[in-house]
């Protein structure tokens, strides 16, 4: 097989406890690949732990654009290389997971970006609370995979904590952003907040391919607190409905834009089961289900208890989440919440946190 | 309560339509040539173990 040239690199921001394990893992990999991390305005020892590997290092210049400014300068200061890798420097990645990803490319001529499953890091110490959410989180994650599995060819954002991407592709996006909003330099759009989807826009709407490697697989860490899982997900679905917004509907956004419609449907049935409860509690009757609404719950279950055979090393707790149903619709509750406060933030610009 | 049933016949349209891609997805999975497994199969076994970090 022909040799191709690959670089791995990885943005971090204070990433001293978790960019050594990355750096590893990609020092693991059965296709050789260059390693460089991009620093930006560390102030711990992100740097000293990435040198002590014998990677290239570089620190960002100025950067106010978080990881995708660092990105777009890293990129910039490559050069010979056919495929470029992003990697969180809190991920993981498994070892023959470039080797996969080249097969892809070789496949698929026209295959701009390839992304893979995502399983999440257990920590060796949590608390009650903490477990709670990394067993929602758990499920949550399977779900995303088996959901990629439905339509591989097709799926929604070549997602970045792991991403392996052609250099030419990110070459004309660049060229592509600089046509349609005049920036220079912006691999990666420094103005979004989902910088992952929105380049995964960009390629579609080049002609290019993406895809997921069902073979590959990368393991990141997730928010352990409420509000770092809130900021997470409204930081998630504002970026994507800011980016389908500036984009509009065109063949790459129309499929996204029917799926965000679909939120208000689920809004509509939650609210009217939540409102139906209450009043049948305040009455002092037995709450009555129609059967439409039990016919709905009922589908939701075994779909719900269906995705359970994703779930990375099952444990009891993850078969709960669903087999009890009660915690699954409650977080589907949190995840409404987020969409609509999303909205809200999005039609009055406020202030996200990160 | 007619609102109530125009959005129960989406949401069970949508799952079942989904799932059905999903299973659909498996099958082809299955299918795949035996020298494509390497790439395509072998982190199929969907109840693997891993230690993580």
């Amino acid at each position: 097989m022909e040799k191709r040239r690959t670089i791995a690199i990885i943005p971090a921001h204070n990433e001293e406890r978790t960019v050594g394990d990355t750096i590893r893992s990609l020092l693991n990999q059965t296709y050789r690949t260059d390693i460089f991390v991009i620093s930006d305005n560390s102030t711990d020892g992100t740097v000293e732990v990435a040198r002590s590997l014998g990677v290239r290092v570089a620190e960002t210049v100025g950067n106010t654009h978080r990881k995708s400014g660092a990105m777009n300068q890293a990129i910039d200061a490559i050069t010979g290389y056919d495929y470029v890798i992003t990697v969180d420097a809190d991920t993981i990645l498994d070892d023959d997971y470039v080797e996969i990803a080249m097969e892809e490319f070789r496949r698929d001529h026209r295959l701009g970006a390839v992304c893979s499953r995502a399983g999440i890091i257990r920590p060796t110490t949590m608390n009650r609370r903490e477990r709670a959410l990394w067993h929602f989180q758990h499920v949550e994650y399977a779900e995303f995979d088996s959901s990629r599995l439905e339509r591989p060819g097709e799926i929604k954002v070549v997602h970045g904590m792991a991403a392996v991407y052609k250099y030419k592709a990110l070459r004309d996006v660049e060229e592509f952003r600089y046509r349609r909003w005049e920036v220079t330099g912006q691999y990666f759009d420094e103005r979004s907040m989902t910088e992952d989807y929105e380049l995964t826009v960009c390629l579609k709407e080049l002609g290019y391919h993406v895809t997921v490697g069902m073979g590959m697989m990368a393991w990141t860490e997730v928010p352990l607190r409420f509000n770092k899982l809130w900021n997470q997900r409204t930081r998630w679905l504002r970026g994507g409905l800011e980016t389908m917004s500036r984009h509009g509907w065109n063949n790459a956004t129309a499929r996204d834009i029917v799926n965000a419609g679909f939120f208000w449907v689920m809004l509509v049935f939650h609210s009217l089961l939540l409102t139906f409860i209450i009043v049948d509690i305040i009455s002092g009757i037995p709450y009555r289900m129609s059967p439409w609404t039990g016919l709905v719950l009922l589908v939701l279950y075994i779909d719900g208890v269906y995705r359970l055979k994703f779930v990375q090393n099952p444990v009891f707790a993850d078969m709960l989440v669903k087999i009890l149903f009660i915690p699954m619709i409650i977080y589907t509750w949190f995840n409404l919440a987020v969409q609509l406060y999303s909205y809200y933030a999005s039609l009055l610009q406020i202030r996200q946190g990160w | 309560m007619d609102l109530l049933v125009a959005v129960s016949i989406i949401m069970v349209a949508n799952t079942i339509f989904s799932l059905l891609r999903l299973i659909f997805g498996e099958i082809r999975l299955r299918l795949i040539k035996e020298e494509d497994k390497r790439y395509y199969w072998t982190k199929q076994n969907l109840w693997r173990f891993r230690s993580g970090r």
